[in-house]
């Protein structure tokens, strides 16, 4: 038996440390990827907390149709795009990057290799920032979670075709933002 | 520079990065990377942005989510049944896959309340009692040898592996868990009570014999306990105990009631010494009760996986050890009120047990249908809350001090059952427990 379903069942028959085992092992993975679609780390960890309390108040509803983790990705991104829709306007960039705070980049790097390291991913970062939430959210799936067209059609419940021309225009759209990024790297 | 030589060629060259293309497809576009350096520029832009993204430092949550997750979904779910004026619907109740989920948060937060439950009156000699039988219902403990057990709204697999066989193979408090309680809880109503009645018992109380004092420090003793987690009964380490703490436990279990501590405890406070006529014990009953307090929780606790998980119980009886309950002792007041009302809704025995003149716990769960209690809740709630204050004016009125440090009631309920759970723990500061006269007055006919 799965190890997820196995602890599914263990929950939903009255053993919540079951369903705590599931938070701790999926927990650093939904926090990562809905850092990167909300641009923040205290809503990350707001979106992430109340996804897994509704994936457990809501867990008798889980049928299995889908991996669990895909199913608890569903619930926080609904909730993401909720909390956005309530709390226009979007950060700035500068207050996400106050809230991203320092990135753990490896510290046995030359100071100048860091600080090239630094503003790259910033440069990625803004440029992530400047796309549309449902945009930037396939992209994310695709590039951070690794899923495949047909993976994220399903979790966002959008046609696969829909997928494949947002993720396109996603892409084109960071290339522009990353024009000069793109001039300079060495190919 | 934008290949336009085809339509779509930027949407199938993305999707020849990701590996989405298949026949055809794959083949044109495959061709067309070959042979056009617009085509192979874009996918190599594309690819240095995705690798980019990729390389992204990976972002973790400042601290482990799993306590908080839980805390909130017991809330989540606890919620609707709070509300006693809430009409009950069969829609709103819980599918038949969720009402696990439920019970276990039920069933975890009845065991934390049990821990804390009760009724104590509680006299100098109590601390005697400190070793208690730590048996766990075997049945259950097979049953059940992982059940998990929540305290106090913190899941105990924070604090490590609480369940039947940790507790099993605890075998005496030593090993048991900490005590965690709120400190909101001082802030009850009678509580605030007993803090106005602090100046007008100072200066009834004269010069040293210090029966506030003794109230004073055991409020504060109390809430120093509310913040310690090291609490387990005779467990303390010699070296780490204050003087408080060497007067709450001596090393056979036993409360020291001799002059010497109570001189060590009231120099540390900084309060003057109580007189000679403290020797009846008054001054010590506070600390003595702290002691209970620490075996009590871990008494209860076994008691309470005992009972309420093994027998799945409708009624619940706590059964005060033998060797605590003096055979002549009286019931305290509002026990017996609780306790026929209880047994009338619910048409079964409580076996009300009661200590006695040295200790007098009480603990009532009652698990019944829902239409059966529903009706009476709001009742017991306020039979709980004036039988208990009756009991606090009553020991006052005696001349004796009490205070009534917790006191609350809470339930929660599925479509077909509700767990219903009233704490009171009451602390009085003489060695006589109120009369079976005083109970019958406190009671309601």
């Amino acid at each position: 038996m799965n190890e997820d379903v196995r602890l599914i069942d263990e929950a939903l028959a009255g053993n919540t440390k079951s369903f705590g085992e599931l938070v701790r092992k999926y927990q650093n993975r939904l926090f990562n990827t809905m850092f990167h679609v909300v641009g923040s780390r205290e809503e990350a960890e707001d979106v992430v907390q109340d996804a897994f309390v509704q994936a457990f108040v809501k867990l008798g509803s889980f049928q299995g149709a889908s991996a669990f983790y895909t199913w608890l990705y569903r619930i926080a991104f609904n909730l993401s795009v909720s909390r956005r829709r309530r709390k226009r306007p979007e950060l700035s960039i500068d207050a996400v990057r106050e809230t991203t705070g320092n990135d753990p980049l490896a510290e046995n790097g030359y100071p100048a290799e860091l600080m090239e390291r630094k503003e790259s991913i910033e440069q990625v970062r803004r440029a992530l920032e400047t796309l549309q939430e449902d945009h930037r959210a396939i992209l994310v799936l695709r590039e951070i979670e690794g899923y495949c067209y047909e993976e994220i059609s399903h979790i966002l419940d959008m046609p696969i075709g829909t997928v494949r021309s947002r993720l396109h225009r996603a892409r084109l759209q960071l290339r522009e933002e990353l024009e000069e990024t793109l001039k300079t790297h060495p190919k | 520079m934008s290949p336009d030589k085809h339509p779509n060629a930027h949407e199938l060259i993305s999707a020849y990065l990701d590996g989405e293309l298949h026949g055809d497809e794959l083949a044109r576009v495959t061709k067309w990377i070959a042979s056009d350096p617009r085509y192979s520029q874009l996918l190599a832009d594309l690819r240095l942005i995705s690798a980019q993204i990729q390389e992204l430092p990976q972002q973790a949550p400042a601290e482990d989510l799993t306590g908080r997750v839980l805390r909130q979904a017991e809330r989540t779910l606890l919620q609707p049944a709070t509300d006693l004026n809430a009409p009950h619907s069969p829609d709103s109740a819980p599918a038949g896959r969720e009402r696990g989920l439920l019970r276990g948060v039920v069933w975890g937060a009845a065991v934390v309340a049990a821990a804390l439950l009760l009724a104590v009156f509680l006299p100098r000699d109590s601390a005697k009692i400190v070793s208690l039988p730590s048996t766990v219902d075997s049945d259950f403990a097979e049953a059940n040898p992982q059940q998990p057990i929540t305290l106090e709204g913190e899941t105990v697999s924070d604090h490590g592996d609480l369940t039947v066989d940790s507790l099993k193979n605890a075998g005496n408090v030593d090993h048991a868990e900490p005590l965690v309680a709120k400190r909101a809880k001082l802030e009850s109503e009678s509580d605030r009570q007993f803090k106005r009645q602090l100046p007008a018992d100072s200066a009834r109380s004269g010069k040293s014999t210090s029966t506030p004092v003794a109230r004073g420090q055991a409020r504060e003793l109390f809430e120093e306990e509310l913040n310690q987690s090291d609490i387990t009964g005779e467990s303390f380490p010699e070296d780490n105990r204050s003087p408080r703490r060497r007067l709450a436990a001596s090393p056979n279990g036993k409360a020291r009631n001799d002059r010497s501590a109570v001189q060590a405890l009231n120099k540390t406070s900084g309060e003057s010494p109580p007189a000679q006529s403290d020797e009846t014990g008054k001054d010590l009953n506070a600390w003595n009760w702290v002691a209970m307090l620490q075996l009590s929780t871990e008494q209860l606790r076994l008691k309470t996986l005992e009972t309420s998980f093994a027998r799945h119980a409708i009624d619940f009886k706590f059964q005060v050890p033998a060797t605590l309950a003096a055979p002549d002792s009286p019931t305290p007041p509002g026990v017996s009120a609780i306790a026929d009302t209880l047994r009338s809704e619910d048409g079964r025995s409580l076996d009300a047990p009661v200590g006695g003149s040295q200790l007098a716990q009480r603990y009532i769960l009652v698990r019944a249908r829902r239409d059966q209690i529903l009706a009476t809740l709001n009742d017991l709630q306020d039979q709980l809350t004036n039988n208990s204050t009756a009991g606090l004016a009553l020991a006052e009125k005696e001349g004796r001090s009490g205070k009534i440090p917790h006191l609350s009631y809470s339930h929660a309920a599925t479509d077909e059952t509700i767990s219903v759970l009233f704490v009171v723990q009451i602390v009085t500061t003489n060695d006589t427990v109120p009369s079976v006269e005083a109970d019958s007055k406190t009671d309601p006919p």
